[in-house]
C-alpha cells in the first residue's frame, strides 16, 4: 500500500485517472474538498481555507515581516490544510488528486508523485464540452489555474511548477489512454519502493507529527510569526526557527512538547545561540 | 516493431536501461554515434556535415547553415533502424529529431545529481567535485544544442509521452514501464504505422539525395512521399534545373513517380502529417 499524489492542470485528465487507479487498487480517492472539511475541524472557514489553496502565496509572504502584514492568515491555512492532508492519508492507500499533494506531503515514506500533463487542445475542448463555455473562456480559465499553480511551486520550490524532476512519473495523456495511464501508475505503485513497510510506521507517523506542531504553532498567536520548520525522528523534535526577536521561544517549546508523541524538542536558529534542548 | 526515443542527461543510466531493454525485450540500443556512422556512409557531404556540426555552436551563421542537412541525414539514419528491427535511440533529442509516428514512445529519464556524480566518479575515475563541474558543462551544451537544433527546450515534459525520475524508481522498474509502454496497444506497432514509417524515410531519402549531390546542396526542397510517389516544393528553378533534382529524386530506389511544385518549402520536421498518412484523432 502507498499514498498516491496525482498532480494536474485544469482539465487535463487526472480527476479520471485518479479515480480509476484508485478503484484498480481499492483505494481510497480524494479531493481537496476531504483536507478542507478535515482542517476546517480548527475552527476556520471551509471559503477561507479553499481561497487559501486556490490564491497561490506570495514569494514575499515567506518573510517574516512581510508575513506578518500580510501573508500570516494565509501562512495559518496553509499549515493547517499539510497537518489536514498529513493525517488523512498516513494510514495509506490513498489517491490525493487536489492541489499540491506532493509539495504538502514532501517527506511522507511511499508517496509515489505522479503527474498528468496533456496537450492544451484538449484540455480546452474538455473545459468547453464541460462548462458549455467559449474557446476563448475556456482558455483564460486554464491559464488562471496554470499560472496560480506556478506560482504555488514557486513558493516551495525554486524549480517550476510541472518540472519533471519533482515527481516520480509524469504521464502525457495526448497519445496514452486512460486507462493505459492507470495501468502504469498501478504498476509503479506495487514496486517495493512505494510501500508502506513496518519500518516505514515511525516515520510516516514522524511526518504527521511534525506537520501537527506547525499546524499548532501557527495557530498560536504567539508563535505564529515565527517562520518554523519542523521535522521529528521517532517523537524528538527539531524546530527550525529564524523567529523574531520578540518570539517567544518558550512558548515555541511547550506548545511542541504538549502534543502526545513528543519526546524531546530542540530549536534550532540564528536567532538562538545554538540549540536550546527541553 | 517497437521504436523507444528516450532523452537523458549524461550519465543518467542510459546504458543500465538499454541493456536492460536489450535482455527483457531483444529491443537494439542506438546511440547517436552508430546515427553518425550511418551518416558517413552517405558520402563526402554528410561528413563534412557531420564533421563541422560539433565545432559550429559557437558560430551561429555556421550552425545554421549546418542545421538542415544534419537534421536530414540524422532522420534518414534513425528511420533506417527504426525500419530493421525494434530500438530504443539513446541520445537527448530523438524525440524531436524524427516526425510523427504512431508507435514512437517518447520517454524522459530525470536522474537525480547524486546518482549521476556517483555513475560518473566511478566511470571516470574523477573526485566528486570534478564530476559535478563536468556534468553541469555537459547540461548546459546540450540544452545549448537543443536550443539551437530545434529551438526547444528539453526540460519541457509535454513533449514526452512518459518521465521517470530516477530518485526513488530503479533501473529495472523504469526499464519494465518502458517496455510495457512500447507494448500496449496505444504504441503497437501496426501496418498502417510502418507505412507512416516507410513514407518518412522514402521522402527522408530523396531529401538526402538532394543535399548530398552537389549540384542541389544549397537547394531548400521539402519532400513528401505517400507510397512510392513523391511530392517536391521549393522554390522557382530554371527547366534544367527542375530536370536535375527530378533526376536525382527519380533516382532513389522506391521513388515510382516525382513531382516538382512551385511553392513554399515547409522548415524541417513541419513537414505535413496529412501527406505522410499520419490521422491523430
Amino acid at each position: 500500500m502507498c499514498v498516491i499524489t496525482v498532480s494536474r492542470g485544469l482539465f487535463s485528465g487526472g480527476v479520471p485517472l485518479a479515480k480509476a487507479v484508485a478503484q484498480r487498487l481499492g483505494y481510497r480517492c480524494i479531493s481537496s474538498e476531504v483536507i478542507v472539511e478535515r482542517a476546517a475541524s480548527r475552527g476556520v472557514r471551509q471559503e477561507e481555507l479553499r481561497a487559501a489553496l486556490e490564491r497561490p502565496p506570495r514569494v514575499l509572504d515567506r518573510f517574516g515581516s512581510r508575513r506578518e502584514r500580510f501573508g500570516q492568515r494565509r501562512y495559518v491555512l496553509l499549515a493547517l490544510l499539510a497537518e489536514a492532508l498529513a493525517e488523512e492519508v498516513c494510514e495509506g492507500k490513498v489517491v490525493y488528486h487536489g492541489l499540491a499533494g506532493h509539495i504538502l506531503l514532501e517527506g511522507l515514506p511511499g508517496l509515489l508523485r505522479t503527474r498528468i500533463v496533456a496537450p492544451m487542445e484538449a484540455r480546452i475542448r474538455t473545459a468547453q464540452e464541460r462548462l458549455k463555455i467559449s474557446r476563448n473562456e475556456a482558455i483564460a480559465r486554464i491559464n488562471k489555474a496554470d499560472s496560480n499553480r506556478k506560482a504555488w511551486t514557486r513558493f516551495f520550490n525554486s524549480v517550476n511548477w510541472g518540472h519533471a524532476s519533482l515527481f516520480d512519473l509524469v504521464l502525457n495523456l495526448e497519445y496514452i489512454s486512460c486507462e493505459e495511464a492507470c495501468g502504469l501508475v498501478v504498476a509503479m505503485a506495487r514496486q517495493r519502493m512505494f510501500h508502506f513497510t513496518a519500518l516505514h510506521l515511525q516515520a510516516i507517523k514522524d511526518v504527521v507529527l511534525a506537520r501537527r506542531i506547525r499546524a499548532r504553532l501557527a495557530l498560536d498567536p504567539q508563535t505564529a510569526v515565527a517562520n518554523v520548520g519542523v521535522a521529528s525522528c521517532q517523537g524528538r523534535v527539531v524546530i527550525s526557527c529564524n523567529a523574531p526577536a520578540t518570539a517567544d521561544v518558550r512558548r515555541i517549546q511547550d506548545l511542541a512538547l504538549a502534543l502526545p508523541g513528543v519526546l524531546e524538542v530542540s530549536l534550532r536558529s540564528t536567532a538562538f545561540s545554538g540549540s536550546a534542548a527541553s | 516493431m517497437a521504436l523507444i526515443l528516450i532523452s537523458r542527461g549524461s550519465f543518467s543510466g542510459g546504458q543500465v536501461i538499454a541493456e536492460c531493454l536489450g535482455k527483457s525485450a531483444g529491443i537494439t540500443a542506438v546511440t547517436r554515434e552508430d546515427l553518425i556512422a550511418s551518416v558517413n556512409r552517405h558520402g563526402e557531404i554528410a561528413n563534412k556535415v557531420t564533421a563541422s556540426i560539433g565545432k559550429a555552436t559557437q558560430n551561429y551563421a555556421e550552425f545554421s547553415a549546418l542545421r538542415r542537412p544534419y537534421q536530414i541525414l540524422m532522420r534518414l539514419a534513425l528511420l533506417e533502424y527504426a525500419r530493421a528491427g525494434p530500438i530504443a535511440y539513446f541520445g537527448y533529442s530523438g524525440h524531436l529529431l524524427l516526425p510523427e509516428i504512431d508507435h514512437a514512445v517518447r520517454v524522459r529519464i530525470i536522474a537525480p545529481v547524486y546518482l549521476r556524480v556517483k555513475l560518473m566518479m566511478s566511470r571516470e575515475k574523477l573526485t566528486e567535485e570534478e564530476a559535478r563541474d563536468r556534468i553541469r558543462e555537459y547540461d548546459e551544451n546540450r540544452a545549448r544544442w537543443t536550443r539551437f537544433m530545434y529551438g526547444k527546450t528539453l526540460r519541457d515534459p509535454e513533449q514526452f509521452d512518459l518521465c521517470i525520475n530516477l530518485d526513488r524508481v530503479s533501473f529495472s522498474t523504469a526499464c519494465c514501464m518502458i517496455q510495457r509502454l512500447g507494448e500496449e496497444s496505444d504504441f503497437k506497432t501496426t501496418p498502417e504505422s510502418m507505412v507512416v514509417v516507410e513514407n518518412h524515410y522514402l521522402a527522408t531519402r530523396v531529401m538526402a539525395a538532394l543535399l548530398t549531390d552537389g549540384r542541389t546542396y544549397e537547394m531548400e526542397i521539402g519532400v513528401t512521399a505517400q507510397n512510392g510517389r513523391v511530392s517536391l516544393e521549393g522554390p522557382y528553378l530554371e527547366p534544367s534545373e527542375q530536370a536535375t533534382v527530378l533526376e536525382i529524386a527519380g533516382a532513389v530506389p522506391g521513388v515510382s513517380d516525382a513531382q516538382y511544385v512551385e511553392g513554399y518549402a515547409p522548415p524541417f520536421g513541419v513537414l505535413s502529417l496529412e501527406a505522410a498518412g499520419v490521422h491523430h484523432e
